[in-house]
């Protein structure tokens, strides 16, 4: 057990002194989730309230696959955009593969499902009235859909969160789009795979560590908001 | 007299809600006029009201505002509710501060935070609500809701009101500032104030004109003039007392506490008194004259307030004035025991 207790005492000194590989992977991390759950946000928030207010033919079905891809395995998806951006692939012209775009692009993919299905759950449990309440006081269609947006907007955050949360944590995506190549595509969980496969337990630990404090940083946020908006 | 705009002309609309028909061959409204709805639940009040404040599209027949079609007239939907502003029952607000809920309306106005800050106060001072701005509007009590919510369209100055039962949760105290809230904009005579409710004599204090709904039709013999009081025999003649020194003759052998209606119709105004000691005669002022196509409204205070229907004609030759005085009379069978 050695070894164990002496990985642990290494990575709380990788931790403490801000080693630099360790927060270029944090950042890349980061910087990766963030904007791929950002722009999963800007199309699955307002999708996820019209599925929810349309009346369409369809609908229930919609919402029942939206509700199965919130499970994509993260490996599919990864080898599914492999195909597309890989350079014998229709947008290999781009040169997306293995770059930071690329796993942009996998995890919108993975957060947008997520973040469509419960925002479409959180209008739905949005009262009639507030769009009644809304048109009456001289709000327009954008308007009254803000106004019931903006009702909703704990459980939104929630299913923001939700979508950070799941492509924070992947890392099979991640480490087929972005190769997980030092200082660039490296991120959390692919170091962590890396490093154990090494067998170098410092390093993995210590991204453990930062990975389950921000999984517990997003669960907290997630039960605030949960009980702000109850 | 300069004649009254009609401010709603509705012409055969019909609403249905499954077996629940609203069913109005015409009806108009006055610009400035206040309308009480009286009927029983399921009457067709609420679903009138979200007509007129245009949340609900008719199934069939036409509503205009001003001159203009409401739907399919290819005006945009805010240029009529802009205008008008319903608060219903109970009242819903945002799960938001109280000055937010009163500025919303305000802030798609795209009013200044200086005049919404202004228009917050004073609406929350009409209401009796000073001091709550920054509370959450869902930790008030229902009575405070329905106050902040009537705060909220007080706010906006809308051309019309439409309020569905204003008092209904709320205390006597606050009723009464509510009430009062209403009958300053009937005096105004800017904002046209339609409201609906159960209780006749809150219709018959604060409004000019009361429509009866039931089963969703309009009743055609409408109660109107209604008033509380107490049958006495006095000087031999029977007669329902409202209070200690304003009693009216009735033909009834009711006794005890009663509500009595006298048909608009039924009561004459005169320049002079009548000669006649068996006819009811009061004198009062004119406090308000409504035009309509044939016939005018008058209202005279004899110290409560009579509502007189009268021809043209006979207004252009009694060439009343608001402020003037005038006799009331009527016989004691028009005074009818409801």
């Amino acid at each position: 057990m050695d070894y164990l207790s002496e990985a642990i005492k290494q990575s709380l000194w990788l931790i403490i002194h801000f080693d630099h590989e360790l927060a270029t992977i944090v950042w890349t991390s980061l910087r990766v989730s963030l904007t791929s759950t950002a722009l999963a946000s800007i199309v699955g928030v307002p999708l996820g309230f019209i599925i929810a207010v349309g009346r369409f033919k369809g609908k229930h079905h919609v919402e029942v696959a939206l509700n199965t891809s919130m499970a994509l395995p993260t490996v599919v998806v990864g080898l599914t955009v492999y195909s597309f951006i890989s350079r014998r692939g229709p947008l290999g012209a781009y040169g997306l593969l293995f770059t930071p775009t690329a796993m942009v692009i996998g995890q919108f993919i993975l957060a947008t499902p997520i973040i469509v299905a419960l925002s479409v759950s959180a209008t739905k449990a949005i009262d009639a009235r507030v769009g009644e309440t809304a048109r009456t006081l001289g709000a327009n269609a954008v308007q009254t859909a803000a106004a019931i947006l903006n009702e909703a907007r704990y459980a939104i955050l929630v299913a923001i969160v939700a979508g950070f949360g799941r492509v924070i944590a992947e890392v099979g995506s991640a480490m087929i789009l972005g190769g997980n190549i030092a200082g660039y595509t490296r991120t959390m969980t692919t170091a962590i795979a890396l490093e154990t496969g090494k067998g170098e337990f410092s390093l993995a630990i210590a991204l453990g560590i930062i990975l389950l404090l921000i999984a517990l940083s997003v669960n907290a946020v997630v039960q605030s908001f949960r009980l702000r908006g109850s | 007299m300069k004649l009254p705009e009609t401010i709603y002309r509705l012409a055969n609309v019909r609403k249905s809600y499954g077996d629940f028909v609203l069913d109005i061959p015409k009806l108009d409204f006055v610009r400035g006029e206040t309308c009480a709805l009286v009927g029983p639940n399921g009457s067709g009040k609420t679903t009138l009201l979200r007509l007129l404040a245009f949340i609900e599209r008719p199934t069939a027949g036409e509503i205009r505002f001003g001159s203009a079609p409401v739907w399919n007239g290819g005006r945009d939907a805010t240029f009529f509710t802009r205008r008008a502003t319903m608060v219903a029952h109970p009242p819903f607000l945002f799960n938001r501060s109280v000055a937010y809920n009163i500025g919303y309306g305000l802030k798609l106005r795209g009013s200044s935070r200086k005049e919404i800050r202004e228009r917050t106060r004073t609406a929350l001072e009409d209401v009796g609500l000073t001091g709550l701005e920054r509370k959450n509007a869902r930790t008030l009590s229902s009575g405070q809701q329905q106050r902040a919510a009537l705060a909220r369209a007080l706010a906006l100055q809308p051309e019309v009101l439409l309020l569905d039962e204003p008092t209904a949760s709320i205390d006597k105290k606050y009723a009464r500032d509510v009430e009062s809230v209403i009958r300053e904009l009937t005096t105004d005579a800017k904002t046209t104030v339609i409201f609906s409710t159960h209780n006749y004599r809150q219709a018959s204090a604060l409004a000019q004109r009361i429509i009866f709904l039931s089963s969703g039709r309009i009743e055609t013999l409408p109660y109107e003039n209604i008033f509380k009081g107490t049958v006495h025999k006095s000087d031999g003649k029977t007669k329902v007392f409202l209070n200690d020194t304003l009693g009216f003759v009735v033909a009834s052998e009711a006794v005890g506490a009663v509500h009595i209606s006298i048909d608009s119709r039924d009561i004459i105004l005169s320049r002079s008194p009548s000669t006649d000691q068996d006819r009811n005669c009061h004198r009062g002022k004119v406090v308000r004259m409504t035009l309509h196509e044939s016939y005018a409204r008058v209202t005279v205070d004899i110290g409560v307030r009579l509502s007189s229907v009268v021809s043209e004609q006979v207004l252009s030759q009694l060439q009343l004035r608001l402020g003037e005085d005038v006799y009331c009379i009527f016989d004691g069978g028009a005074v009818r025991i409801v």
